[in-house]
């Protein structure tokens, strides 16, 4: 086999990836997910999370909680932890565990800009349910036991910003958007420049300098951290399309039975990408001819059952719920890609 | 001088501890620092955004790296 075009195929889409893509909609997606880690105040939300909140008010603050929080595992296990120990327990935590790796906002933007909104709000859509029943069947078959210790949640102190914030973030989303969805280039680039100008403003006016700081330190992390696998991803998935004959993946996963959408969902387990990866991933198979129920079933598992993630997850929860977990999410994933692909092919 | 790194082991809570050591031996003080992995010691601490770092006792960064000058300020202090 000639061992050269295999390369030039990863650098084409490469260069094809970073021309089209990187400045709308990679780089405001990585000033978003560095504001949403700094300057979202998140010990607040636990105190709505706590041991009295009913099950209507915890469940979906734990769930929005996981789609605003960026994807450290950092944030995310503490966060967990206090949850389930401290406040509304064992369910919304479950519900917050599942959404915060599959469904934050900025994998959201992601695959909305590179494959399709349809594609992207199906993918909030099913992940809230996903995270609904995950939480709910979770916590009603194998509960916690008695917590002996009950932690105090305590009082965050930090004051709020909460106007600061949505103007920031609207502006934010809107330069994304603005980004990906305008082609004249005329309006495109003058549209920007205004919208740049309004952040430099409503920093100014809502923002501390040392959050201002910590926020352009954090997006220079995130760049610097998922930055190189993004682009070793984006190389590969060109190299996997000049590998893998179309045809193979026209015949296997190019219809929505139940082997095609079983298929992605398993390759999600074996094949391990750090976190946003799965997008150009996903966008490649579905160049190959992937139909799009199987996307989605591979969209809304893969984050979450790769082996890694799994094994972190089962230090958390133990082997008897990690089972479960999976195994739901593995049918759920199914289900959910048929339902698209019947919708989105009629 | 007693200070705890508290942090699951992530990438961030591995680079507050490198800061805190450069501070402390910056300043040349004997300090005991000791990093705290287990969850639920963390949580006990009323800490639910790591890394965060405590000093003789008192938690006094939650949920982001500083910097190593301001590690220093806050030892100093």
């Amino acid at each position: 086999m000639e061992f050269l075009p295999i390369i030039e195929a990863g650098f084409n889409a490469l260069k094809d990836y970073l021309l089209s893509h990187t400045l709308f909609c990679l780089v405001p997606a990585f000033f978003i997910a560095g504001a949403m880690s700094t300057l979202i105040p998140k010990g607040k939300l636990l105190q709505h999370l706590g041991k009295d909140s009913p099950k209507y008010k915890s469940y979906p603050i734990a769930i929005g909680s996981g789609l605003l929080l960026a994807t450290c595992s950092c944030t995310v296990i503490p966060l967990f932890a206090g949850i389930r120990k401290g406040g509304a327990g064992l369910g919304p935590a479950m519900a917050f565990l599942y959404t915060a790796p599959a469904t934050n906002i900025v994998a959201i933007l992601y695959t909305g800009s590179l494959i399709g909104w349809d594609v992207a709000f199906s993918r909030i859509g099913f992940s809230i349910i996903f995270a609904t029943v995950v939480g709910l069947v979770i916590a009603k078959i194998l509960p916690d036991k008695q917590i002996s210790t009950p932690v105090d949640l305590g009082k965050d102190s930090s004051k709020s910003n909460t106007k600061g914030l949505l103007l920031l973030f609207g502006t934010l989303i809107t330069i994304l958007f603005v980004g990906t969805r305008i082609d004249e280039a005329w309006l495109k680039y003058s549209v920007e420049i205004i919208l740049i100008g309004m952040i430099g403003l409503i920093v100014k006016r809502y923002f501390q300098k040392s959050e201002f700081v910590d926020w352009m330190k954090e997006t220079f992390g995130f760049v610097k951290t998922i930055g190189p696998y993004l682009i070793i991803g984006v190389f590969f998935s060109g190299i996997l399309i000049y590998l893998l004959p179309s045809e193979i993946i026209g015949e296997y996963v190019g219809n929505n039975s139940i082997l095609a959408l079983f298929i992605p969902v398993a390759f999600g387990v074996v094949a391990y990408f750090p976190t946003l990866v799965e997008v150009p991933m996903a966008n490649a198979f579905l160049q190959m001819g992937m139909a799009r129920g199987p996307l989605m079933a591979y969209l809304l598992s893969d984050p979450v059952i790769s082996l890694p993630s799994i094994l972190s997850v089962r230090k958390l929860i133990g082997n008897k719920r990690i089972l479960v977990y999976a195994g739901m999410i593995v049918v759920l994933s199914v289900v959910a890609g048929y339902v698209f692909g019947v919708l989105s092919t009629s | 001088m007693k200070i705890e790194i508290l942090g699951s082991g992530c990438s961030k809570c591995k680079e507050l501890e490198k800061r805190a050591k450069d501070a402390a031996s910056k300043l040349g003080l004997k300090v005991d620092i000791e990093h705290i992995y287990d969850m639920d010691k963390i949580i006990e601490r009323n800490v639910f955004v790591t890394p965060a770092l405590s000093i003789d006792g008192k938690i006094v960064i939650s949920g982001k790296v500083p910097s190593v000058d301001e590690l220093l300020s806050l030892i100093k202090k």
